[in-house]
Protein backbone atom coordinates (compact mmCIF):
# COMPACT_ATOMS: atom_id res chain seq x y z
CA UNK A 1 0.00 0.00 0.00
CA UNK A 2 2.62 2.65 1.11
CA UNK A 3 4.22 1.18 -2.37
CA UNK A 4 1.43 2.61 -4.39
CA UNK A 5 1.04 6.10 -2.40
CA UNK A 6 4.55 6.89 -3.56
CA UNK A 7 3.81 5.33 -7.05
CA UNK A 8 3.02 8.18 -10.25
CA UNK A 9 0.04 5.99 -10.13
CA UNK A 10 -1.40 7.22 -7.10
CA UNK A 11 -0.50 11.40 -8.27
CA UNK A 12 -2.40 10.29 -11.59
CA UNK A 13 -5.29 8.84 -10.00
CA UNK A 14 -5.82 11.82 -7.07
CA UNK A 15 -5.32 14.86 -9.34
CA UNK A 16 -7.80 13.48 -11.53
CA UNK A 17 -9.87 13.00 -9.17
CA UNK A 18 -9.07 16.43 -7.56
CA UNK A 19 -9.43 18.18 -10.66
CA UNK A 20 -13.01 15.77 -11.91
CA UNK A 21 -14.66 16.97 -8.37
CA UNK A 22 -13.56 20.76 -9.24
CA UNK A 23 -15.50 21.04 -12.34
CA UNK A 24 -18.41 19.54 -10.64
CA UNK A 25 -17.80 22.17 -7.63
CA UNK A 26 -17.19 24.79 -9.97
CA UNK A 27 -20.39 24.16 -12.30
CA UNK A 28 -22.81 23.64 -9.34
CA UNK A 29 -20.74 26.89 -7.40
CA UNK A 30 -20.52 29.82 -9.94
CA UNK A 31 -18.85 31.98 -7.10
CA UNK A 32 -15.61 29.48 -7.10
CA UNK A 33 -14.58 30.33 -10.82
CA UNK A 34 -15.76 34.37 -10.57
CA UNK A 35 -13.53 34.28 -7.57
CA UNK A 36 -10.87 33.10 -9.14
CA UNK A 37 -10.81 34.62 -12.71
CA UNK A 38 -10.95 37.73 -10.91
CA UNK A 39 -7.51 37.99 -10.15
CA UNK A 40 -6.06 35.63 -12.39
CA UNK A 41 -6.77 37.90 -15.83
CA UNK A 42 -5.88 40.84 -14.33
CA UNK A 43 -2.20 40.21 -15.76
CA UNK A 44 -3.38 38.82 -19.25
CA UNK A 45 -6.46 41.61 -19.96
CA UNK A 46 -3.99 44.67 -20.93
CA UNK A 47 -1.68 42.71 -22.72
CA UNK A 48 -4.22 40.77 -24.82
CA UNK A 49 -5.36 44.39 -25.70
CA UNK A 50 -2.39 46.02 -26.51
CA UNK A 51 -1.90 42.50 -28.97
CA UNK A 52 -5.39 42.54 -29.96
CA UNK A 53 -4.84 46.86 -30.98
CA UNK A 54 -2.14 46.30 -32.97
CA UNK A 55 -3.24 43.34 -35.01
CA UNK A 56 -6.40 44.83 -36.04
CA UNK A 57 -3.94 48.19 -36.71
CA UNK A 58 -2.01 45.69 -39.20
CA UNK A 59 -5.23 44.10 -40.42
CA UNK A 60 -6.90 47.23 -41.20
CA UNK A 61 -3.32 48.54 -43.12
CA UNK A 62 -3.30 45.33 -44.98
CA UNK A 63 -6.65 45.75 -46.58
CA UNK A 64 -6.55 49.78 -46.77
CA UNK A 65 -5.17 49.41 -50.36
CA UNK A 66 -7.82 47.15 -51.70
CA UNK A 67 -10.26 48.70 -49.92
CA UNK A 68 -9.81 52.20 -52.33
CA UNK A 69 -11.77 51.16 -55.31
CA UNK A 70 -14.73 49.39 -53.23
CA UNK A 71 -14.90 52.50 -51.57
CA UNK A 72 -15.33 54.93 -54.79
CA UNK A 73 -17.95 52.54 -55.83
CA UNK A 74 -19.55 52.82 -52.43
CA UNK A 75 -19.44 56.40 -51.83
CA UNK A 76 -21.10 56.65 -55.05
CA UNK A 77 -24.11 54.34 -54.35
CA UNK A 78 -24.30 56.02 -51.03
CA UNK A 79 -24.76 59.57 -52.43
CA UNK A 80 -27.83 58.24 -54.73
CA UNK A 81 -29.36 56.81 -51.37
CA UNK A 82 -29.10 59.57 -49.42
CA UNK A 83 -31.93 61.55 -50.85
CA UNK A 84 -34.59 58.74 -50.26
CA UNK A 85 -33.29 58.30 -46.90
CA UNK A 86 -33.38 61.72 -45.43
CA UNK A 87 -37.56 61.77 -46.77
CA UNK A 88 -37.57 58.50 -44.95
CA UNK A 89 -35.47 60.47 -42.03
CA UNK A 90 -38.13 62.89 -41.47
CA UNK A 91 -41.17 60.71 -41.76
CA UNK A 92 -39.45 58.38 -38.66
CA UNK A 93 -38.81 60.76 -36.72
CA UNK A 94 -42.71 62.00 -36.86
CA UNK A 95 -43.38 58.30 -35.88
CA UNK A 96 -40.82 57.87 -33.43
CA UNK A 97 -43.09 61.18 -31.74
CA UNK A 98 -45.88 59.74 -32.40
CA UNK A 99 -44.30 56.37 -30.72
CA UNK A 100 -43.43 57.94 -27.39
CA UNK A 101 -46.77 59.96 -27.22
CA UNK A 102 -48.67 56.46 -27.71
CA UNK A 103 -46.23 54.36 -24.79
CA UNK A 104 -47.21 57.63 -22.26
CA UNK A 105 -50.77 57.25 -23.01
CA UNK A 106 -50.78 53.19 -22.23
CA UNK A 107 -47.99 53.73 -20.13
CA UNK A 108 -46.21 51.08 -21.34
CA UNK A 109 -42.80 50.57 -19.41
CA UNK A 110 -39.41 51.30 -21.45
CA UNK A 111 -37.07 48.42 -20.55
CA UNK A 112 -34.04 50.38 -21.91
CA UNK A 113 -34.66 53.28 -20.01
CA UNK A 114 -33.12 52.22 -17.07
CA UNK A 115 -30.05 50.82 -18.77
CA UNK A 116 -26.13 52.28 -19.32
CA UNK A 117 -24.87 51.50 -22.14
CA UNK A 118 -20.98 51.04 -22.22
CA UNK A 119 -18.76 50.65 -25.21
CA UNK A 120 -15.95 47.50 -24.61
CA UNK A 121 -13.50 46.23 -27.01
CA UNK A 122 -13.22 42.36 -27.55
CA UNK A 123 -9.69 41.86 -26.39
CA UNK A 124 -9.61 37.61 -26.58
CA UNK A 125 -11.62 35.27 -27.74
CA UNK A 126 -11.96 31.35 -26.58
CA UNK A 127 -8.41 29.08 -26.77
CA UNK A 128 -10.34 26.29 -28.15
CA UNK A 129 -12.63 25.96 -30.71
CA UNK A 130 -15.59 24.57 -29.55
CA UNK A 131 -17.23 27.51 -28.00
CA UNK A 132 -18.32 31.31 -28.48
CA UNK A 133 -17.09 33.07 -25.95
CA UNK A 134 -15.04 36.29 -25.58
CA UNK A 135 -12.96 38.82 -23.55
CA UNK A 136 -13.70 42.58 -23.21
CA UNK A 137 -11.93 45.25 -21.45
CA UNK A 138 -14.50 46.21 -18.99
CA UNK A 139 -15.16 44.44 -15.74
CA UNK A 140 -16.21 45.21 -12.31
CA UNK A 141 -14.19 48.20 -11.88
CA UNK A 142 -16.38 49.50 -14.39
CA UNK A 143 -19.70 48.27 -12.78
CA UNK A 144 -20.09 45.14 -15.00
CA UNK A 145 -21.71 42.57 -13.61
CA UNK A 146 -23.37 38.64 -14.33
CA UNK A 147 -26.07 38.46 -17.03
CA UNK A 148 -25.61 42.02 -18.68
CA UNK A 149 -26.74 42.17 -21.89
CA UNK A 150 -24.40 42.88 -24.89
CA UNK A 151 -25.62 44.16 -28.08
CA UNK A 152 -24.09 46.30 -31.18
CA UNK A 153 -25.87 48.97 -33.05
CA UNK A 154 -27.14 45.66 -35.46
CA UNK A 155 -28.33 43.52 -33.03
CA UNK A 156 -27.35 41.51 -29.75
CA UNK A 157 -24.72 39.49 -29.74
CA UNK A 158 -24.87 37.54 -25.54
CA UNK A 159 -24.28 38.36 -21.86
CA UNK A 160 -21.95 38.99 -19.82
CA UNK A 161 -20.78 35.05 -17.91
CA UNK A 162 -18.15 36.11 -16.34
CA UNK A 163 -17.17 39.49 -14.91
CA UNK A 164 -13.32 39.54 -13.83
CA UNK A 165 -12.03 42.82 -12.00
CA UNK A 166 -10.76 44.68 -15.57
CA UNK A 167 -12.42 42.22 -18.53
CA UNK A 168 -15.53 40.08 -18.61
CA UNK A 169 -16.24 37.08 -20.54
CA UNK A 170 -19.05 37.44 -22.52
CA UNK A 171 -20.95 34.62 -24.07
CA UNK A 172 -21.72 34.64 -27.43
CA UNK A 173 -25.42 33.94 -28.84
CA UNK A 174 -23.47 31.59 -31.05
CA UNK A 175 -22.08 29.46 -28.53
CA UNK A 176 -23.83 25.70 -27.98
CA UNK A 177 -24.40 27.07 -24.14
CA UNK A 178 -26.80 29.63 -25.38
CA UNK A 179 -30.29 29.36 -24.99
CA UNK A 180 -33.16 33.05 -25.49
CA UNK A 181 -36.33 33.41 -25.09
CA UNK A 182 -37.21 35.13 -28.04
CA UNK A 183 -40.49 36.32 -30.48
CA UNK A 184 -41.23 36.81 -33.57
CA UNK A 185 -42.28 40.60 -34.39
CA UNK A 186 -45.07 41.51 -35.57
CA UNK A 187 -46.72 37.86 -35.50
CA UNK A 188 -45.91 37.69 -31.60
CA UNK A 189 -45.15 33.87 -31.32
CA UNK A 190 -43.26 33.15 -28.71
CA UNK A 191 -39.83 30.49 -29.47
CA UNK A 192 -36.72 30.07 -28.26
CA UNK A 193 -33.50 30.71 -30.00
CA UNK A 194 -30.38 28.51 -29.13
CA UNK A 195 -26.40 27.97 -30.32
CA UNK A 196 -25.61 24.87 -32.13
CA UNK A 197 -22.37 23.32 -32.94
CA UNK A 198 -23.52 22.70 -36.78
CA UNK A 199 -24.01 26.29 -37.61
CA UNK A 200 -22.10 28.29 -35.41
CA UNK A 201 -18.56 27.47 -37.53
CA UNK A 202 -20.77 29.80 -40.53
CA UNK A 203 -22.23 32.44 -37.65
CA UNK A 204 -25.79 31.31 -38.01
CA UNK A 205 -27.84 29.65 -34.88
CA UNK A 206 -31.34 27.43 -34.90
CA UNK A 207 -35.25 28.45 -33.50
CA UNK A 208 -36.96 25.29 -31.59
CA UNK A 209 -40.16 25.64 -29.87
CA UNK A 210 -42.35 26.96 -32.67
CA UNK A 211 -45.56 26.58 -32.02
CA UNK A 212 -47.42 24.14 -34.43
CA UNK A 213 -49.88 26.92 -35.17
CA UNK A 214 -47.48 29.90 -35.78
CA UNK A 215 -46.80 30.59 -39.44
CA UNK A 216 -43.15 31.64 -40.08
CA UNK A 217 -41.97 32.25 -43.63
CA UNK A 218 -38.05 33.17 -44.18
CA UNK A 219 -37.26 36.74 -43.58
CA UNK A 220 -39.35 36.95 -40.47
CA UNK A 221 -37.73 39.06 -38.33
CA UNK A 222 -36.61 37.48 -34.66
CA UNK A 223 -36.04 39.50 -31.31
CA UNK A 224 -35.61 39.08 -27.57
CA UNK A 225 -38.86 38.51 -25.89
CA UNK A 226 -38.06 39.68 -22.54
CA UNK A 227 -39.29 36.74 -20.75
CA UNK A 228 -36.26 35.40 -17.99
CA UNK A 229 -34.94 38.67 -16.94
CA UNK A 230 -31.72 38.83 -18.59
CA UNK A 231 -32.62 40.33 -22.38
CA UNK A 232 -34.91 43.42 -22.52
CA UNK A 233 -37.70 42.84 -24.92
CA UNK A 234 -37.26 44.07 -28.40
CA UNK A 235 -33.62 43.66 -28.99
CA UNK A 236 -33.26 42.13 -32.73
CA UNK A 237 -31.54 38.87 -32.48
CA UNK A 238 -31.74 38.47 -36.39
CA UNK A 239 -33.32 37.16 -39.36
CA UNK A 240 -35.07 33.41 -40.15
CA UNK A 241 -33.11 32.05 -43.16
CA UNK A 242 -35.11 28.69 -43.50
CA UNK A 243 -37.25 26.67 -42.02
CA UNK A 244 -36.72 22.37 -41.77
CA UNK A 245 -38.30 19.93 -40.14
CA UNK A 246 -37.01 18.22 -37.43
CA UNK A 247 -36.32 13.91 -37.34
CA UNK A 248 -39.56 13.16 -35.76
CA UNK A 249 -41.64 15.43 -38.74
CA UNK A 250 -43.94 16.81 -36.11
CA UNK A 251 -42.04 19.81 -35.02
CA UNK A 252 -39.76 22.13 -36.69
CA UNK A 253 -36.92 24.59 -36.53
CA UNK A 254 -36.06 27.23 -38.24
CA UNK A 255 -32.37 28.10 -39.34
CA UNK A 256 -31.36 31.92 -37.32
CA UNK A 257 -29.14 34.36 -38.97
CA UNK A 258 -27.99 36.90 -36.56
CA UNK A 259 -27.75 40.46 -37.22
CA UNK A 260 -24.21 40.79 -35.76
CA UNK A 261 -21.85 39.64 -38.04
CA UNK A 262 -19.26 37.65 -35.21
CA UNK A 263 -16.87 37.15 -37.50
CA UNK A 264 -16.07 40.67 -38.05
CA UNK A 265 -17.12 41.43 -33.93
CA UNK A 266 -14.70 44.17 -32.76
CA UNK A 267 -16.26 46.67 -30.33
CA UNK A 268 -19.33 45.80 -28.35
CA UNK A 269 -22.25 47.38 -26.53
CA UNK A 270 -23.18 46.20 -22.70
CA UNK A 271 -26.42 47.15 -21.58
CA UNK A 272 -25.48 48.26 -17.51
CA UNK A 273 -28.73 47.64 -15.39
CA UNK A 274 -29.36 49.80 -12.81
CA UNK B 1 15.38 24.61 -11.05
CA UNK B 2 14.40 28.32 -10.42
CA UNK B 3 15.39 28.90 -13.65
CA UNK B 4 13.42 26.57 -15.89
CA UNK B 5 9.98 27.72 -13.63
CA UNK B 6 10.71 31.52 -14.95
CA UNK B 7 11.34 29.86 -18.33
CA UNK B 8 8.46 27.87 -18.72
CA UNK B 9 6.50 30.59 -17.02
CA UNK B 10 6.49 33.27 -19.80
CA UNK B 11 6.44 30.55 -21.99
CA UNK B 12 2.83 29.44 -20.96
CA UNK B 13 2.32 33.31 -20.66
CA UNK B 14 2.88 34.02 -24.66
CA UNK B 15 1.42 31.12 -25.71
CA UNK B 16 -1.98 31.55 -23.81
CA UNK B 17 -1.56 35.36 -24.83
CA UNK B 18 -1.55 34.28 -28.47
CA UNK B 19 -3.53 31.35 -28.10
CA UNK B 20 -6.60 33.79 -27.22
CA UNK B 21 -5.85 36.97 -29.95
CA UNK B 22 -3.30 36.16 -32.81
CA UNK B 23 -4.64 32.67 -33.76
CA UNK B 24 -7.93 34.23 -34.37
CA UNK B 25 -6.25 35.74 -37.61
CA UNK B 26 -4.71 32.80 -38.96
CA UNK B 27 -8.16 30.74 -39.15
CA UNK B 28 -8.29 28.23 -41.97
CA UNK B 29 -11.85 27.04 -42.51
CA UNK B 30 -12.81 28.63 -39.48
CA UNK B 31 -10.51 26.66 -37.41
CA UNK B 32 -7.77 27.72 -35.10
CA UNK B 33 -4.98 25.37 -34.15
CA UNK B 34 -4.45 24.55 -30.64
CA UNK B 35 -1.28 25.53 -29.27
CA UNK B 36 -1.41 24.96 -26.37
CA UNK B 37 -2.24 21.04 -27.33
CA UNK B 38 1.13 21.02 -29.07
CA UNK B 39 3.62 22.59 -26.52
CA UNK B 40 2.35 20.67 -23.80
CA UNK B 41 3.16 17.61 -26.10
CA UNK B 42 6.86 18.82 -27.44
CA UNK B 43 7.32 19.59 -23.29
CA UNK B 44 6.30 16.06 -22.33
CA UNK B 45 8.43 14.37 -25.35
CA UNK B 46 11.88 16.64 -24.26
CA UNK B 47 11.29 16.86 -20.89
CA UNK B 48 9.46 13.75 -19.77
CA UNK B 49 6.17 12.99 -18.15
CA UNK B 50 6.16 15.06 -14.37
CA UNK B 51 7.06 18.49 -16.38
CA UNK B 52 5.10 18.10 -19.30
CA UNK B 53 1.98 16.60 -16.68
CA UNK B 54 3.12 19.98 -14.58
CA UNK B 55 2.74 22.55 -17.80
CA UNK B 56 -0.35 20.73 -18.82
CA UNK B 57 -2.39 20.92 -15.41
CA UNK B 58 -0.82 24.58 -15.47
CA UNK B 59 -2.03 25.51 -18.48
CA UNK B 60 -4.77 23.86 -18.84
CA UNK B 61 -6.01 25.67 -15.86
CA UNK B 62 -5.23 28.93 -17.07
CA UNK B 63 -7.31 27.91 -20.47
CA UNK B 64 -10.04 26.79 -18.04
CA UNK B 65 -9.86 30.53 -15.37
CA UNK B 66 -9.45 32.54 -18.53
CA UNK B 67 -12.20 31.39 -21.72
CA UNK B 68 -13.69 28.14 -20.71
CA UNK B 69 -16.99 27.73 -18.36
CA UNK B 70 -15.86 25.71 -16.23
CA UNK B 71 -12.39 25.12 -13.85
CA UNK B 72 -11.42 21.53 -14.43
CA UNK B 73 -11.69 20.34 -17.87
CA UNK B 74 -8.92 21.51 -19.87
CA UNK B 75 -6.65 21.34 -16.47
CA UNK B 76 -7.95 17.57 -16.63
CA UNK B 77 -7.38 16.72 -20.47
CA UNK B 78 -3.64 18.55 -20.33
CA UNK B 79 -2.70 17.12 -17.53
CA UNK B 80 -3.92 13.32 -18.98
CA UNK B 81 -1.65 14.12 -22.10
CA UNK B 82 1.49 15.63 -20.14
CA UNK B 83 1.73 12.44 -18.21
CA UNK B 84 1.00 9.99 -20.75
CA UNK B 85 3.72 10.97 -22.79
CA UNK B 86 6.21 10.83 -20.41
CA UNK B 87 7.12 7.11 -21.23
CA UNK B 88 7.77 8.03 -24.70
CA UNK B 89 10.25 10.21 -24.58
CA UNK B 90 12.90 7.88 -23.52
CA UNK B 91 12.14 5.19 -26.53
CA UNK B 92 13.15 7.97 -29.39
CA UNK B 93 16.09 10.44 -30.24
CA UNK B 94 14.83 14.28 -29.37
CA UNK B 95 16.14 15.12 -32.62
CA UNK B 96 13.18 13.47 -34.47
CA UNK B 97 10.81 15.65 -34.66
CA UNK B 98 8.80 13.70 -37.01
CA UNK B 99 7.66 10.91 -34.25
CA UNK B 100 6.65 14.32 -32.77
CA UNK B 101 4.40 15.34 -35.75
CA UNK B 102 2.84 11.33 -35.30
CA UNK B 103 2.38 11.84 -31.64
CA UNK B 104 0.15 15.35 -32.06
CA UNK B 105 -1.72 13.51 -34.78
CA UNK B 106 -3.30 10.90 -32.72
CA UNK B 107 -2.82 13.31 -29.84
CA UNK B 108 -5.33 15.74 -31.07
CA UNK B 109 -7.83 13.58 -32.47
CA UNK B 110 -8.31 11.96 -28.72
CA UNK B 111 -8.19 15.51 -27.47
CA UNK B 112 -10.85 17.53 -29.33
CA UNK B 113 -13.35 14.01 -29.82
CA UNK B 114 -13.25 14.30 -25.64
CA UNK B 115 -14.40 17.93 -26.17
CA UNK B 116 -17.26 16.74 -28.65
CA UNK B 117 -18.54 13.39 -26.81
CA UNK B 118 -20.93 15.30 -24.82
CA UNK B 119 -22.79 16.67 -27.69
CA UNK B 120 -23.19 12.90 -29.10
CA UNK B 121 -26.72 12.71 -28.22
CA UNK B 122 -28.26 15.97 -29.84
CA UNK B 123 -27.46 14.47 -33.22
CA UNK B 124 -27.23 11.72 -35.52
CA UNK B 125 -24.17 10.07 -36.99
CA UNK B 126 -24.21 11.49 -40.22
CA UNK B 127 -23.73 14.84 -38.99
CA UNK B 128 -21.36 13.66 -36.09
CA UNK B 129 -18.70 12.67 -38.79
CA UNK B 130 -19.88 15.90 -40.68
CA UNK B 131 -18.55 18.21 -37.55
CA UNK B 132 -16.02 15.57 -37.16
CA UNK B 133 -14.87 16.23 -40.60
CA UNK B 134 -15.11 20.30 -41.04
CA UNK B 135 -14.03 20.57 -37.04
CA UNK B 136 -11.74 17.77 -35.26
CA UNK B 137 -9.69 16.89 -38.50
CA UNK B 138 -9.06 20.14 -39.87
CA UNK B 139 -7.68 21.09 -36.48
CA UNK B 140 -5.56 18.15 -36.57
CA UNK B 141 -4.09 18.25 -39.55
CA UNK B 142 -3.53 22.04 -38.57
CA UNK B 143 -1.75 21.17 -35.25
CA UNK B 144 0.31 18.44 -37.02
CA UNK B 145 1.80 21.13 -39.45
CA UNK B 146 2.58 23.72 -36.59
CA UNK B 147 3.79 21.00 -34.34
CA UNK B 148 7.05 20.44 -36.06
CA UNK B 149 7.91 24.55 -36.00
CA UNK B 150 7.24 24.52 -32.30
CA UNK B 151 9.22 21.46 -31.64
CA UNK B 152 12.53 22.74 -33.13
CA UNK B 153 11.60 26.01 -30.78
CA UNK B 154 10.61 24.16 -27.60
CA UNK B 155 14.14 22.09 -28.20
CA UNK B 156 16.26 24.94 -28.75
CA UNK B 157 14.85 26.74 -25.36
CA UNK B 158 15.47 23.64 -23.70
CA UNK B 159 19.34 23.37 -24.89
CA UNK B 160 19.70 26.94 -23.49
CA UNK B 161 18.02 26.15 -20.09
CA UNK B 162 20.41 22.64 -19.94
CA UNK B 163 23.40 24.81 -20.70
CA UNK B 164 22.31 27.54 -18.37
CA UNK B 165 21.75 25.09 -15.75
CA UNK B 166 25.03 23.14 -15.83
CA UNK B 167 27.26 26.46 -16.19
CA UNK B 168 25.34 27.62 -12.79
CA UNK B 169 25.97 23.80 -11.29
CA UNK B 170 29.74 24.03 -12.10
CA UNK B 171 30.43 26.65 -9.77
Amino acid sequence: MSNFIRSKWFLLVSICLFLLVLTGLSKSIPIIPEAVGRYVSIPFAPVEKLVTMGANKIEDATTFFRDIQTVRKENEDLKAQIDSVEKENRELKEFRQENKDLRKALNIKDQFASMEPIGANIIAKDAGNWFDTFIVDRGINDGISNDFPVITSEGLVGRVTQPNSVSSKVEALIDRNTIISARISQKGDLVRVKGDIQYRDMGLCIMDRIPPEADIVAGDIVETSGIGGIYPRGILIGKVKEIRKSNDEINKYAIIEPAVDFRRLDEVIILKKQ
Amino acid sequence: MRNKLVYFSILLYGIIIIQTTLLDYIRVYNVKPNLVLIFIICIALIRGGLEGAFFGLTAGLLQDILTGNNIGPYALMGFLVGFSLGDFNKRFYKDNFFACAIITFIVSLIYESVFFIPSFSFYNLELILAIFKSDILVETVYNVVMSVPIYILTLKINNTIDIKEKTVNKY
